[in-house]
């Protein structure tokens, strides 16, 4: 799995849930408009599941999750060091 | 606490042989069995939502319950020829209940089994204690609060609420903003501290820590000139929610430390949490110290967790499940633009 389908995962998910046409890879994602408790739980467990990974509790932060490309980044470290 | 004396939340019943007498849809419901309509009126008295899942038709089942006076205390009844596990899975779901807060009544060992093998959490009770519910320790309640005595109207709401949610095309955010929300942030009183340690004994996964603590602590805490202790109300368009929002801080000389953030999981979606947090920061900004918040780890809170770490907070100490984290951005948070914030004057200890 390369990096540009990682992303392409993570964008569908966001699309699906955020239904924000708008949105980019480089969407400010956390802003207080995007997120709350429930969504910012989802999301966390998105990633984990979709890709087969259990982050640790440091990996969970603004730097890694404040973009899709952020979020593609992340994974792609875990993914490559499987 | 551990699992067993966990309070029950949320009881669902089984219709044929344990509310009533006989078979609906096999010769017809016979009259209610002694001490039922009592437990029902008095759990509901003491906060306690109550559901039905029974194998029947919706239709002659509803006539029944409205004809014996209860259907009104049953939130979002499943009545269907599926499985009770199913319908049971439902009801928590839509009453965001989790399985270890929840019972369940029947008369039939054979469906106790199928509802626990799916959802092992759950507490099932043979149909023949019905009435003496209302004394076993996992269903007591300390005081009935106003948020207890409202809590069956505050559930339907939230149900209305989520329906009109599901029938709004555009996203979560949007939807919020129809509602015009008000969180009213004020300062703990005497008279708010039955509910203030009812929030920490009913919430497990909004809790960033845990802590519980005896009315005479919590006494102690609002008149201490050291901790910052406020409580917040949530109305929108359907009504009010409630009390549904804790944060106690503590200052020192160096920094402005949250000990306690608590969110009822009733309101889990609509951005409390966040703002709770965010009257933190402007706090600590007032003060010109930085805010720290302690965060001990349960089996249930992970998402409390996550809602720091990603609003801007990070470690700054680590002592295994207990964590410090301190907020790292030079401005505070701003609210989110769907909650209109009131915020309750100026903090004085009591």
């Amino acid at each position: 799995m390369d990096k540009k389908e990682i992303r392409e995962r993570i964008f569908r998910f966001f699309v699906e849930e955020k239904k924000d046409e708008g949105l980019t890879y480089d969407t400010e994602l956390l802003k207080s408009k995007h997120v709350n408790s429930l969504f910012a739980l989802q999301m966390v467990a998105f990633v984990e599941k979709e890709f087969g990974i259990k982050l640790k509790r440091k990996e969970i932060s603004e730097k890694n999750f404040h973009s899709i490309n952020a979020i593609a980044d992340l994974v792609e470290q875990h993914v490559a060091g499987k | 606490m551990s699992n067993n004396e966990q309070q029950i939340k949320c009881v669902i019943w089984d219709l044929d042989n344990t509310v009533w007498e006989g078979v609906l849809s096999e010769g017809g419901a016979g009259a209610l069995l002694p001490g039922v309509a009592e437990t029902i009126r008095e759990l509901d008295r003491r906060g306690i939502v109550q559901s039905v899942s029974s194998k029947n038709d919706f239709d002659n089942a509803r006539k029944q319950l409205e004809e014996k006076g209860l259907w009104d205390y049953f939130l979002c009844p499943q009545i269907s020829w599926n499985s009770k596990s199913e319908g049971i899975r439902t009801i928590l779901e839509l009453l965001n209940i989790k399985e270890e807060a929840a019972a369940f009544v029947d008369d039939s060992a054979f469906e106790r089994d199928e509802v626990r093998f799916v959802l092992p959490k759950i507490r099932a009770y043979d149909a023949a204690l019905a009435g003496s519910i209302p004394e076993f320790p996992e269903f007591q309640v300390r005081f009935v609060t106003e948020d207890a005595a409202r809590r069956r109207e505050m559930y339907r709401a939230d149900l209305e609420r989520q329906s009109a949610e599901e029938a709004f095309a555009g996203s979560n955010e949007d939807f919020l903003s129809t509602l015009h929300m008000k969180l009213a942030i004020e300062p703990v009183t005497e008279p708010a501290l039955q509910r203030v340690e009812e929030l920490t004994i009913r919430t497990h996964q909004l809790n960033s820590t845990g802590y519980t603590y005896s009315y005479e602590e919590l006494l102690k805490l609002i008149r201490s000139p050291r901790h910052r202790f406020y409580i917040c109300e949530l109305t929108d368009d359907y009504g009010t929610s409630g009390k549904v929002g804790l944060l106690l801080m503590e200052e020192s000389e160096e920094a402005l430390t949250i000990k306690l953030l608590i969110v009822s999981c009733r309101v889990m979606t609509r951005g409390i949490g966040t703002a709770l947090l965010c009257f933190a920061t402007k706090q600590a900004a007032e003060t010109g110290k930085p805010l720290r918040a302690e965060f001990l780890e349960t089996d249930y809170n992970r998402i409390m967790y996550i809602t720091y770490k990603l609003s801007g907070f990070e470690e700054i100490e680590e002592d295994g499940d207990r964590v410090l984290l301190e907020y790292q951005h030079a401005e505070p948070m701003e609210y989110p633009e769907y909650l209109e914030i009131q915020e309750g004057g100026n903090y004085e200890p009591q």
